[in-house]
Formats: structure tokens, sequence, C-alpha cells
């Protein structure tokens, strides 16, 4: 019984010190950085950012237009 | 970059394979097209059975929910027992519906966002067979009596091999895919994608395993019962929910997500915090104290993750949100992230022990399953059937109205279902704790309210009979060709 | 760009602590008791199942009556289990430690079974109760099990286990409902059940608190 807890508290520190290490390692390698950008990577020219992709069958074009970006 | 997929030649963008009305831009829009094309087959089997056990599994769930007003119902035939139309009804709508949605609008999701053409797609295929001759085998071995009565677990464990097999050719496959993928940023979508179909065969092969094929004693299938149960729900579902909402969302709006970097917290800690939060269903059950309160503090940290998708979300929409009366795919999957804001809220809140005393062994909890699996991702399962399957078959869907139909049907159905059950749960659970009432009158209290779910079931099945109705048609190509709303050929054009 | 490896491997290591936790550490913490047995009288409990009841098991699990029945007692400060009488003690791992697969249940559209065999000893009570539960308990909404039991034209003397059903179900004269083999099973399970009857080292008998 008392093994199990001895067990449980290594693995929450061994989970800790790698989880650390992990965050470390991805810091240094400039991971963190410019992390926003990443987001923009689903549009491109052809469906570009402000443009809608999506309405009901027959909708007028003109409301699609009034976005706000 | 691994050098192997430096490698790689890149593809052709098969210029020839363009729809001639399409206009420049087209490097990008060949290249979608050519994606779409190549996962046609699949993606679309994936979505028809899909649909069909949807169906099948709402005929389970009226079955199911009458019955409990209708004790005598068709109740000296075996296989439609009130013990096997329900695990029936779950089986099909997780495994049937659910999953293969997922498997579908992962599939789709992935190939789009590693910008490759599928591979080998007959292995897809040959997972679309054996996966619904599993479930289909499942579903007969319950009802002929062969369940096994471990809740999500219930199909015999030959169906259990057989889905397996099929669900890691999947995963394989998907894998593949990603290693072939195009150089460049891997978008979060990805990342749910990833993990959820790397996570489910995991979680299905060791729950199975330690269940069913090398038992130790029974006391342990508790832990891994509900290990599975709610990781099935948190691990797999909501990671591809999300990965849909995330990609859906801005696409549709054309609009970046309005953080990435909450996205990428809400990944981590969705990760780290839901796999641990099974053991909630097990309160004052006969299992170790460290492993409850462990769940218990990791339901709460759920928290963490939920707000931050749900600000996220919020300020992705802000200032659009008239954007929801032109756009199904929007509308489905924005009442999706807010129910999935809500039913984890809840969720975390189910496990407050004072709390969970009375609502656990309720309806209550199973108006939270509802309104998890259904407002949240089955709804949004919905919006991304309703934004992919036109550019796969290159078809507009032939009524609004039927969309409409469907959206109002499932909305306020599950609306009415949640809050009746809440209600229903509530009083039993109230009337369960009080030992001085008798226990038939905490049945007798819900049965008002189950009347009332009946009701709101029946609705949800007209939606869904609407949006098969749809789905249907479209694959017929009836109705006539509009070009412009899902701007499948001229963007320029609708965006001038 | 190189974001790979450690996204493949977080998503691997997250979900390794949980599988360790819930997984890994119960099989090897609640996965292996042994019964206690009494010096002198060599009672041992808890009481082993009969081979009967394991096949009992079987026909509860096909007729899922896990969907409305639990087997598990809450302790006092958690719930009014011990309150309406449905066991001397909460459940412990080691209750079902003869189980199969163990039917702990998350509703309760009917009263938890834990220790149902220790209330409701009677054979007969729970034919007649599967066979017309809405006769033998008014207000109940249990499906009836009929297709349990068969319909026999009376030859000679009629069947010791024959069901005493109640009006209005009766067969008509010269006929009599008898249980199938999987009823028979059924109900020895249920009378087996007496998961929390007896005190344990670890869990004492308890008085329930109102
Ligand atoms: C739809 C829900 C439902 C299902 C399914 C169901 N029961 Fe019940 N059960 C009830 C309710 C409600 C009661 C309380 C009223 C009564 O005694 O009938 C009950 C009572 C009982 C009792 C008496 C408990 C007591 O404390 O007196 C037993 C024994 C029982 N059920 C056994 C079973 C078995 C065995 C099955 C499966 C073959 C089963 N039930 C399936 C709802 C259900």
């Amino acid at each position: 019984m008392s093994y199990t807890y001895l067990f449980i508290a290594g693995a929450i520190a061994a989970a800790s010190v790698f989880a650390i290490l992990a965050f470390y390692w991805a810091a240094k390698h400039g991971h963190l950085q410019n992390v926003e950008s990443g987001a923009k990577i689903i549009f491109d020219d052809g469906e570009p950012i402000g443009q809608a992709t999506d309405a009901f069958p027959g909708h007028q074009p003109g409301t699609l237009t009034k976005l706000r970006r | 970059m691994s050098p192997a997929v430096a490698d790689l030649p890149s593809k052709p963008s098969l210029l020839e394979s363009i729809s001639p009305t399409s206009v420049e831009p087209v490097e990008d829009k060949a290249e979608r097209v050519e994606i779409d094309r190549a996962m046609r087959g699949p993606v679309l089997l994936f979505f028809g059975a899909a649909i069909a056990w949807l169906l099948i599994g709402s005929l389970f769930a009226l079955l199911t929910s009458l019955k409990f007003n209708l004790p005598d119902f068709i109740a000296d035939y075996a296989p439609m027992t009130f013990g096997r139309v329900r695990p029936a009804h779950l089986n099909s709508v997780i495994y049937g519906w659910s999953a293969q949605a997922a498997v579908g609008v992962g599939l789709w999701l992935m190939a789009r966002l590693c910008r490759v053409a599928v591979r080998h797609g007959g292995i897809l295929y040959a997972a679309w067979a054996l996966y619904n001759f599993g479930v289909l085998l499942g579903v007969l071995g319950i009802l002929s009596g062969a369940g096994s009565s471990v809740e999500y677990l219930e199909f015999p464990r030959w169906a259990s091999v057989v889905i397996f097999a099929a669900f890691a050719l999947i995963a394989i496959w998907t894998v593949i895919m990603f290693r072939f993928r195009k150089p460049g940023h891997v978008y979060v979508s990805q990342w749910f994608i990833l993990a959820a179909f790397f996570w489910f065969p995991w979680l299905y092969a060791t729950a199975n395993l330690i269940i069913f094929f090398l038992p130790v004693q029974a006391a342990v299938q508790g832990p891994v019962n509900w290990w599975f149960g709610h990781n099935v729900l948190g691990l797999f579902f909501t990671p591809i929910g999300l990965a849909a909402a995330y990609y859906l969302i801005p696409k549709v709006i054309g609009r970046p997500v309005h953080s990435y970097y909450l996205s990428i917290l809400g990944f981590w800690s969705l990760a780290f915090f839901y796999s641990w939060n099974g053991m909630h269903h097990l309160i004052g059950g006969p299992f170790p104290a460290w492993m409850i309160s462990a769940s218990v503090v990791a339901s709460f940290m759920m928290v963490v993750p939920v707000v931050t998708t749900g600000i996220n979300h919020h300020f992705t929409m802000k200032g659009n949100f008239g954007a929801l009366r032109w756009s199904p795919t929007l509308r489905f999957t924005v009442f999706g992230a807010v129910a999935y804001t809500l039913a984890s809220l809840q969720g975390s809140s189910m496990a407050i022990r004072s709390w969970n005393q009375i609502t656990h062994f309720t309806h209550y909890t199973i108006g939270h399953a509802h309104l998890g699996m259904y407002g949240f991702f089955t709804m949004v399962m919905f919006g991304s059937i309703y934004y992919i399957v036109p550019r796969l078959v290159e078809w507009e869907w032939p009524s609004a109205s039927l969309i409409r139909w469907h959206f109002w049907l499932s909305a306020v159905g599950v609306a009415v279902m949640f809050a009746s059950l809440s209600v229903a749960g509530l009083m039993q659970g109230w009337a369960l704790e009080n030992p001085d009432i008798p226990f038939l009158a905490s049945t007798n209290f819900t049965l008002p309210f189950l009347w009332m779910r009946s009701v709101s079931g029946i609705m949800m099945t007209a939606g869904h009979v609407a949006f098969a109705a749809s789905f249907a048609l479209i694959m017929l190509k009836a109705g006539t060709r509009h070009t412009r709303p899902t701007l499948l050929a001229n963007p320029d054009e609708a965006a001038a | 760009m190189n974001r790979m490896p450690l996204l493949l491997i977080g998503i691997f290591l997250t979900f390794l602590t949980s599988w360790i936790g819930l997984v890994a550490t119960p099989y090897f913490q609640i996965g292996q008791y042994k019964p206690e047995v009494d010096e002198i009288t060599k009672d041992s409990v808890p009481p082993p199942f009969s081979g009967q009841a394991d096949q009992g098991s079987v026909v509860y699990a096909s007729n899922g009556c896990i969907y409305c029945h639990s087997q598990q007692v809450r302790p006092s400060e958690a719930g009014a289990d011990l309150a309406r009488g449905w066991g001397a003690r909460r459940t412990v791992a080691r209750d079902y430690m003869y189980d199969k697969v163990a039917y702990f249940g998350t509703m309760r559209t009917g009263p938890d079974l834990s220790n149902i065999g220790a209330r409701q000893p009677s054979v007969d009570w729970h034919y007649q109760h599967l066979y017309q539960p809405q006769v033998v308990s008014p207000g109940s909404i249990m499906p009836p099990f009929r297709f349990l039991f068969e319909k026999r034209r009376i030859l000679g003397q009629p069947a010791i286990d024959a069901v005493k059903v109640l009006p209005p179900d009766q067969p008509e004269p010269g006929y009599e409902i008898v249980p199938t083999q999987d009823a028979r099973a059924l109900v020895q399970y249920l009378i087996s059940l007496k998961r929390s009857s007896y005190p344990l080292p670890e869990a004492p008998e308890e008085t329930p608190s109102k």
C-alpha cells in the first residue's frame, strides 16, 4: 500500500521534471516565439482572410461581404 | 522538418482537374480541389454510414425513452427489452454515428491541413467496411443478449476486435498522411486530430484487454471502465470536435482564431487534465480514496482548457455574430462550441462531492451526457458535414429550408431534453437522498419529465430525418447547382 | 518548425500518466485480494459465489439490469444509501473479488442491489417480481421479464419452482409458469448478493446517519 503512494509521488515528480525540461527545450529552440502566426496558416490566396466560405444554398452573396476582420 | 518529408517530390498541382469555371489564383484552389477529390470516396462513405447509424440509434433511443413510461411496451420480445435497446442506442450513436462522423471529419481536415491528396485510399475503404461490419455485429450481439453491460464497452468481444482492427487501420493511415504532409506550420486542429487518433486505439485496447481478455479481480473494472468511458468522450470526441471548431469558425468568417496561444494552452491542458477525470463517476464507490480525489481535482482543473477555449471562440466570433444568420456551418458549430463550454463547466461542477451526492445515479447525468455528446459534439459534426460535403460532391445543398428545419429541431430538441432530464434528475436525487421518502416516489417524480424527454427525442429524430434527406438529395445531385454560397466555383466573385 | 517530436512525446506522456494512475496502479493495488478466513470456523468472507450465480451474472449482463440498478453502497457521509437500508456498511473493493464482471452501475431508477440477497432472500418472490413487477410492486416501472419464463401444460404434479403468479397474469387452468434455466441462474445470483452484510477489517459496519 505505502509503495503505491511512493510510486505515485515518484511518478508525479518525474513527470514534472520532464515537463519543465521539455518546456525549457522548447523555449530555447524558439518554439514559443511567433506563436500567433500559426493561426493564419489556414488561409491562402484562394481563400484569404476576410472572405466568407459558407452560406445557405441560394443565399445572396451581398451579405457575405459585411464581415469584420 | 524531418528529412523524409523534405525529400518528397512535390505533388504536381493537377491544373487539368480544376473545374472550368474556376478563376485565379489557381494554385491554392487547384490543390484544394485535388485533395477534396481524392478524399471524396472514403469521407462520403464514412458520413453516409454515420447518418444511417444516427437514424438507427435515434429509433433505439425513442424506444428506450418510451419504455420508462410504458414498461409493458414490447416487453415480451427479449431483443427489445429495455436493458438491450438502451445499450443498442448508446453504442449505435457512439460507435456508429459519432465515431464515424469523427473519422470522416478528422480525415478530411487532416488531408486539407497536411495539404496532401489521399494516398493508399484502399486502406480506408477496407477500414470502413470492417468498421461497419464490427458495429453491426456488436449491435446485433447486444440485441441477441451477448452484451457485456460494461458501459461504453457493451459490444461482445468478437465485435470489439473487429472494431479495433478497423480503427487501427484508420489511425495508421492518418499517421502516414501526416508524415507526408507539405512543409509548413502544423495547425492546432492537426494536433487535436493526431492526438485523438492515437489515444482512441490505446484507450480501446487497454480497456478491452483489462476488462475482458486478461481479467483480474472485478474491482479493477471500475477505474478502467470509467477511465475509458470518460476519455473516449474527452480525448477522442472532444478533440475532434474542437479541431473542427478551430478550423471552421475562423474559416467561415474569414478571420484567424483570436488567440493562437490560447488554443495551444487549451490543447495541453486538455490532454493533461482530462485524462485523469474518469473516477469522478465513482465518487463514494468501492475504490481507493486517492484515485477518486485525483479525478475530482483534475475535473476542477478542466476549467482551464474550457474557459480558454470558450474565450477564444467568443473573441473570434465577436462582431460577426450576424454571420450565424447566413451560414449553416457556423450556426451548428457555434451552437456546439457554446454547448461545449456549458457542458464542461457543468461537468466540473458535478465533481463537487456534495453536488455529486445528489446528481450521481440520476437522470441529471444523462442530461449532462446529451449536452456534451449532442449539444456539443454532434452539432459540430453536423456543421462540419454541411461544410465538407458540398466540396466533395461539388454540388450545393439542395434545400435551405431542410437545413433550417434540421437546425431548429435539433437545437430546440436537445435544449428541451437537457432541461427535462436535469429537472427530473434533481428531483430524483433529492428524493433518493431523503430516506423518509419511499423509493418509488423517486422514480414517480421523474415520469412527467421523461414524457417530455420522449417528445424532445421525437423532435431530434425528425431533425435527423431532415438531415438524412438533405444528404441523400445532395448525393443524387438533386436541385439546381448554385455557384455562389459554398463558393465552389467562384470565390472572387462572391468576395467582391 | 521542428515542433513535432515535442508534440508527439507530449501526446504520449500526458496520456501515459493517467494510464499509470488509473489503469496500471489499480491493476496491482485492487486486483489481487484474498478472502478473510475465520481461524476457528474456517468461514471466509466475502462468501464465494456458486456456479449458478456466476451464470446468473451473465444473464444480469445480457438483460441490462445495470441500466437501472447499481451495486455499490456509498459510505454514510457520501449519500443516504445506508439510511435506505441498502447495506450494513459501505462496499469496498474486496467485496467484488469473486465477480467475473462487477456491475457497479451509474443509475438508480431501481434500488441498489448490492445486498438484495440479504434483503430479499426468497426465490419465489424474485420469480414473481421478475414475472410481474407492476403487480408485486405497484407503481414500479421495472420492465417485466416474462421472456425468462415458460408457460407449460401441467402434467401430473405442478413443478416445485412454478411461479406463484398473481392476478391478472395467471395462466389458464391446467397450465403453469416455470422459470427457464436463465431465470433460475439469475435468481441464484440475486440471492447471493450480500456484498456488505458482514464486516471486513477495512470496512466495519456503520450506523447510518440521518
Ligand atoms: C427500467 C429500469 C429497470 C430495469 C431494466 C430493471 N429494473 Fe429492477 N427495479 C426497477 C425499479 C423501478 C424497482 C423498484 C420497484 C420494484 O420493486 O419493482 C426495481 C426493483 C428490483 C428489485 C427489488 C429491489 C428491492 O429492494 O426490493 C430487484 C431484485 C430487481 N429490481 C431486479 C432486477 C433485475 C434482476 C433486472 C434485470 C433482469 C432488473 N431489475 C431490471 C427498475 C428496473
